[in-house]
């Protein structure tokens, strides 16, 4: 190691506005996950691929730790509403249960933040490394055949996230 | 930092002898490659020991050297007001405290986070910090350090570490800081293993590094 001062990755390192990323239409995702749902307020427990080919989804990486994710679930909520019929969505936390931590504090931020689709824990991070999220929250738009077309890094609008659905769904 | 061979005493040694040094450097995994010469990059890399300095743990009261830990530790840099990579890099070593939680590496090894925001994380606000992140302060294997003061934060995490941070406008949040992101495997004779500059560091593969650490 030298010692001298690093530069610095760029304001990226703090970045906390939301930026949509649209993926070209070669991008072939080599996304396939094992997720376990849970329990909760519209969300049955099982186990679930992400993403789930033939159905269109909504991936919001979330953990129950993180404030702008709390946010993030009005705009969820009612892009659910308007399009939750053509696009699955699934909010997967990379939380590992165990250390006083479990499943039922998952369901009961979920109950509190109006949580009315599936939701699922992602222990090993497996989905967020896949998808090459860097901050939380992310939002990640997969098309019918599992190819994502589109990702939301940060907080994301009502618009952005209808947006997302319509471009997916 | 010059590279130098470190003659250890006791029962460190002891340790190694019998896990075993894989490099001739102290180390035990192999080699880490790095996208430049090691001896370019700021922070410290494989085969480098821990910059050595003793910073206190505000939550209780204890001082760790970090030379003389006698474990595998695990550092990270962070302030807890951060709201997107800070969070991130916690929470990775906090599912990586939980995974060994119950398990025979749990005791052997440390997680030492430390902050360079002096200033507002004092005990009560690590505190509450780690029940929001779910870390388990019961375990005994985790310590938050906290440099005495802004000096002292510049002096260790940058120019020790080599992770920089700059502090930058206020928002609604109070201020925050442009950083780098680092977290760093070490072994239990003080040994930099791995060196992982990401703000998404493998939690599958620090977990693998703690276990192939920790016998």
């Amino acid at each position: 190691m030298r010692r001298r001062t690093a530069i610095l990755a760029g304001a990226g390192a703090i970045a906390a506005v939301g930026a949509t990323q649209v993926w070209g239409s070669r991008t072939r995702s080599a996304v396939r996950e094992e997720v376990r749902a849970i329990d909760a307020p519209g969300s049955n427990a099982g186990q679930m691929q992400v993403p789930s080919v033939g159905t269109p989804m909504i991936v919001d990486l979330f953990a129950t730790w993180c404030a702008p994710c709390a946010t993030q679930m009005e705009a969820l909520s009612t892009a659910h509403a308007n399009h939750g019929e053509q696009v699955r969505f699934i909010s997967v936390t990379n939380e590992r249960l165990g250390g006083g931590f479990d499943a039922d504090d998952v369901a009961a931020w979920w109950r509190s933040h109006g949580g009315a689709w599936t939701v699922a824990i992602d222990e090993g991070s497996n989905v967020m490394r896949a998808v090459q999220a860097t901050g939380l929250p992310y939002l990640v738009g997969f098309d019918a055949d599992g190819q994502i077309q589109v990702s939301h890094g940060g907080i994301a609008s009502v618009a952005e996230v209808e947006s997302m659905a319509r471009a997916v769904g | 930092m010059q590279r130098r061979a470190l003659l250890r005493a006791g029962g460190v040694g002891i340790v190694a002898g019998l896990s075993g040094c894989l490099g001739g450097n102290g180390t035990q995994l192999a080699r880490q490659e790095y996208a430049t010469d090691p001896q370019n990059l700021p922070y410290p890399t494989w085969g480098e020991q821990v910059p050595e300095v003793t910073l206190p743990d505000p939550i209780t009261g204890d001082e760790v050297e970090t030379t003389a830990v006698g474990l595998p530790a695990v550092y990270t840099f962070f302030f807890s007001h951060c709201m997107s990579v800070c969070p991130i890099l916690i929470g990775t070593l906090r599912n990586a405290q939980t995974a060994v939680g119950g398990t025979a590496h749990e005791d052997m090894v440390r997680f030492l986070p430390i902050t360079f925001d002096p200033q507002r994380d004092d005990a009560a606000r690590l505190q509450q910090y780690a029940a929001d992140m779910n870390v388990d302060l019961t375990m005994g294997n985790w310590s938050f350090l906290r440099p005495r003061g802004v000096d002292r934060a510049k002096a260790v995490v940058s120019d020790r570490f080599g992770v920089v941070f700059d502090r930058t406008e206020e928002t609604d949040d109070g201020y925050m800081f442009a950083h780098t992101a680092l977290t760093l495997i070490v072994n239990a004779d003080a040994i930099v293993e791995r060196a992982y500059r990401t703000g998404s560091p493998d939690e599958g593969q620090i977990i693998a590094d703690i276990e192939a650490l920790t016998g």
